[in-house]
């Protein structure tokens, strides 16, 4: 497999932070839409901020309160930089996939949850192997895992997607090996 | 206040251009022919469909040509999507869909697709080759067996042979039963032709050689030898594959068991037994035949000589043959579509 063009971006281990935080509460059972769980943390985060911010201004407990409310805000930046970047980012999903029976291969893409996100069959180009899948990374967060199936031989093939390819959208052409 | 009006012209001018310049990118044309790559002919009636965003627009199907126009714009309303990939899709039963990745408002080249028959595509390109190779000088017939597989010492005759004496048991059954019934034209030949493959039990790869072969019937079976109270005999199992030569027939397969005595290879039952069903299944894969010939041709005379014999067919079908009449039906009443009043 080679890695398509994709350059790291400044924010992206604050955005990896957050994307542990939400697949963690998908583990604990809470299954929504990235979108509203950055939106639900968004408001816990700022309901927090609030008696700290009090505190602060009428100068009680500051040796807490005030690397609190710095920890707080920072999270509130966390948290908007990662809905509007996840907004910005490329409503699809681009790449080739080499395979013998193209006719039989389907990709998917999975969100935190490893749901499918994908709108549409997931074909390939039957000639070239390439796939353009539309999703909505506004809503479900960036794809994190590609899927492929149909490969001769094999179940399926299970990728992790880089934030980096995400972001680059029609401007990566990754390409993925299916075996047969 | 007059150069403020210019300056407002100037600009509804530079909008209108925009406008109608993204209109005209984004209400590009796609076009193309859809051929078979079994023999490169174009194939009418393939449905063409578009999918962006996930959401899928059927696009019409192609002509008598196998030509196909598609205009996305009018399909999405792409004005705003102006280089998005899309996903155009031709799908017709019995061959595999084909799809093609585009840009709206790309230059509109002419778009070629390649239907793989569904049955070919088990086949791999190196076996391909090697039926082509085996069928080349004449060969080619409209039935194929493909030898079975005997034990050897069962009739004190090699694979090769033993398969041999089937062969020329099984013509003379089904030349029998076309002649008894006055099958159209086949002149007392059916053409059968034995393949000297290795024995083949997939019934998905014969009916990829039917296919491949053009034939209008793959043969094969095979035998185990087992010992019945001191005596020898062979429990056999016999495949004989229909390959679908007119569209709205269905391939199927008929399946024929029996226990012979292991030297009785060439017994009078076993071709009686053959003689009903190879011979009965035979008119089928050559009515068939007939019918593509006769409708190709127009000629009635010859259309209604068909039907009639499928109906004689049809009545002498007996009980327990529920495919064989089902798929004798469906070729009549595309006779019955055929032959004017």
């Amino acid at each position: 497999m080679e890695s398509g063009a994709g350059s790291s971006h400044l924010f992206d281990p604050m955005l990896e932070l957050l994307d542990q935080i939400v697949g963690a509460l998908g583990k604990v059972g809470i299954t929504l839409p990235a979108l509203v769980v950055q939106l639900f943390l968004l408001a816990l985060v700022g309901a927090a901020l609030y008696p700290v911010a009090r505190a602060i201004a009428g100068r009680q407990q500051l040796p807490i309160a005030l690397p609190a409310a710095v920890a707080l805000v920072l999270a509130v930046i966390g948290l908007v930089y990662g809905i509007v970047d996840q907004a910005l980012l490329p409503s699809y999903v681009s790449g080739v996939v080499a395979s013998a029976t193209p006719a039989d291969v389907r990709v998917q893409l999975l969100d935190y949850q490893s749901r499918i996100v994908t709108m549409g069959e997931g074909r390939i180009d039957s000639d070239t192997g390439a796939f353009a899948l539309y999703y909505r990374p506004w809503l479900d967060g960036p794809a994190r895992t590609i899927v492929i199936t149909g490969c001769r031989g094999t179940d399926s093939l299970k990728i992790d997607l880089p934030r980096a390819h995400v972001r680059a959208g029609t401007g990566s052409q990754r390409r993925y090996a299916c075996a047969g | 206040m007059r150069a403020q009006a210019d300056r407002l012209r100037a600009l509804a001018l530079l909008a209108l251009v925009a406008a109608l310049g993204t209109s005209a990118f984004a209400q590009t044309d796609f076009f193309g022919r859809v051929v078979s790559g079994a023999d490169g002919a174009p194939v009418a009636a393939v449905k063409v469909a578009a999918e962006l965003r996930g959401v899928n627009r059927d696009a019409g199907a192609t002509d008598a040509e196998g030509r196909f126009r598609i205009d996305p714009s009018s399909l999405f309303g792409v004005q705003r999507r102006i280089g998005e990939p899309f996903m155009l899709f031709f799908s017709k039963s019995g061959f595999l869909t084909v799809s093609r990745q585009l840009q709206i408002g790309a230059t509109p080249t002419e778009i070629r697709a390649t239907l793989t028959p569904e049955s070919e595509a088990v086949l791999e390109p190196a076996e391909r080759e090697r039926l082509d190779r085996l069928v080349r000088g004449g060969a080619r017939g409209p039935l194929f067996l493909v030898p079975y597989d005997l034990p050897a010492e069962a009739a004190n005759l090699s694979a090769a042979a033993s398969t041999e004496r089937l062969r020329a048991n099984l013509e003379r059954a089904i030349v029998t039963h076309v002649q008894s019934n006055s099958l159209i034209s086949t002149g007392g030949a059916v053409g059968l032709s034995l393949l000297p493959l290795d024995a083949v039990k997939d019934v998905a790869r014969l009916k990829s050689y039917g296919a491949h072969l053009k034939a209008l019937a793959v043969i094969t079976g095979f035998g185990a030898l087992e010992d019945s109270g001191g005596r020898k005999q062979i429990v056999m199992s016999s495949t004989y594959v229909v390959v679908p030569t007119v569209a709205s027939i269905d391939s199927f397969v008929i399946y024929v068991d029996d226990t012979l005595p292991a030297d009785q290879l060439a017994s009078p039952r076993l071709q009686e037994r053959l003689s009903k069903l190879w011979g009965r299944t035979t008119v089928l894969a050559l009515g068939m035949n007939e019918f593509r010939d006769a409708r190709a041709a127009g000629d009635q005379a010859r259309l209604r000589r068909v039907r009639e014999y499928l109906r004689a067919e049809r009545a002498g079908a007996g009980p327990g043959n529920d495919q064989f009449v089902t798929q004798l039906n469906r070729l009549i009443a595309l006779l019955d579509r055929e032959i004017r009043p």
